[in-house]
């Protein structure tokens, strides 16, 4: 017996045949929605492209080297098992081990280059003599007041009268003037026509 | 979920998800890095000390990315640079002159635990290996890779008639390697 089959009634023949498998079908892996997994746009147009140039590969190579065109582009080479896995995470690894040297590195690299290392050396420079010269002053007070003290001590041993006549004697030599400085104040009277008289009344 | 190039971006200048965007940047490209170097190197434990040593490099230097280029460009030239550079630094250790190359690189793939092709597989290595480093990466980039001599130009900042060249003489060259043994 002959039937004819009728295309656009064979979906419907489906529901009714078999209900769960025509609901399958809407999601099938192959089945475009927006939610499934599709091909971009433009892969058919670049896999025709990519085939093409294939195929002018293979004829560029064939007319040129006919020996060669017998090997085939075969992958001899293979690769340990779950390399690709792992790799992602040693790198990670990696990354993370480099950053916490390197930044130890970087600011001992820093601390060398001339822009840094000029005024960092001048700033230790005057801090080592700043604390050198502190030092030094810190010692000299000592020494100085023992010198104090001493002549202090030998002040306490002479005689109040004999200090007295020491320092008069010492003002009246200091008002006697020199010879030298004499002549020279006239001399200035002189240049200046300045009166000695009238020196005295002031 | 792989997020776009220009998403990951975003994400890494983000502090709180800096983190997060360089895992799956980590997780995009590395294999298409490794692979790259690995035919560089030829070594899988070279390999990975220069594929960590990459994405270290992309870690400190990310955030001055400018887009001008790509981000996988940018992430092939680092590989690539970082690759020669290590290549020169192994052969200087081994007291091996710079420019020949063969010798030296084919016993990387003999001691190499991780190399499972046949002798003929290794053949077509070794006569690869006749070839100076640069035009060596030309070679890799192009004939396994199936790139784009524009990319390349990208790549490698070399201009697409160099490359072309370039490819070209490799060929040749490894077609009399091939043809003599």
């Amino acid at each position: 017996m002959n039937k004819s089959i009728n295309i656009s009634d064979q979906d419907d023949d489906l529901t009714e045949l078999a209900p769960q498998l025509s609901k399958l079908r809407t999601n099938s892996l192959f089945h475009q929605t927006e939610k499934s997994h599709i091909a971009s746009d433009d892969y058919f147009d670049s896999l025709t492209i990519k085939i093409q140039n294939r195929i002018d590969d293979f004829e560029d190579i064939n007319a040129e080297a006919p020996v060669l065109s017998t090997f085939s582009a075969y992958n001899a080479f293979k690769v340990p098992a779950d390399y690709f896995d792992e790799f992602p995470t040693r790198i990670q690894q990696r990354i993370i081990d480099n950053k916490s040297s390197s930044t130890f590195l970087e600011w001992i690299l820093l601390l060398i280059k001339p822009r840094f290392a000029v005024p960092v050396l001048t700033v230790v420079f005057f801090a080592a003599a700043g604390i050198n010269f502190m030092t030094k002053n810190a010692e000299l007070p000592k020494a100085e007041y023992a010198d104090e003290i001493s002549v202090e001590e030998q002040l306490s041993t002479i005689d109040e009268s004999t200090l007295i006549e020491s320092l008069t004697a010492e003002s009246t030599e200091d008002e006697t003037k020199s010879p030298a400085e004499e002549q020279s104040i006239e001399n200035y009277l002189l240049d200046n026509n300045i009166d000695e008289s009238s020196l005295t009344k002031m | 979920m792989e997020l776009s190039d220009k998403e990951l971006l975003e994400q890494f200048r983000n502090e709180q998800t800096l983190n997060y965007a360089f895992n799956l940047l980590v997780r995009k490209y590395q294999k298409r890095l490794y692979w790259h170097i690995r035919k560089i190197l030829l070594n899988h434990d070279d390999t990975d000390d220069v594929l960590q040593n990459v994405f270290i490099k992309v870690w400190r230097n990310l955030y001055k990315f400018k887009e001008e280029s790509q981000l996988y460009t940018w992430l092939y030239r680092i590989a690539t640079n970082e690759s020669i550079t290590f290549l020169n630094q192994k052969k200087k250790r081994a007291g091996v002159p710079l420019d020949d190359v063969s010798a030296f690189l084919a016993s990387n793939i003999e001691s190499d635990s991780y190399y499972k092709g046949e002798e003929i597989q290794a053949k077509l290595q070794k006569a690869i290996l006749t070839l100076p480093d640069k035009q060596r990466i030309v070679f890799n980039m192009k004939y396994f890779d199936h790139m784009k001599y524009e990319e390349m130009s990208l790549i490698l900042e070399t201009s697409v008639g160099a490359l072309k060249a370039s490819y070209h003489h490799a060929v040749k060259k490894i077609e009399i390697q091939l043809t003599k043994h």
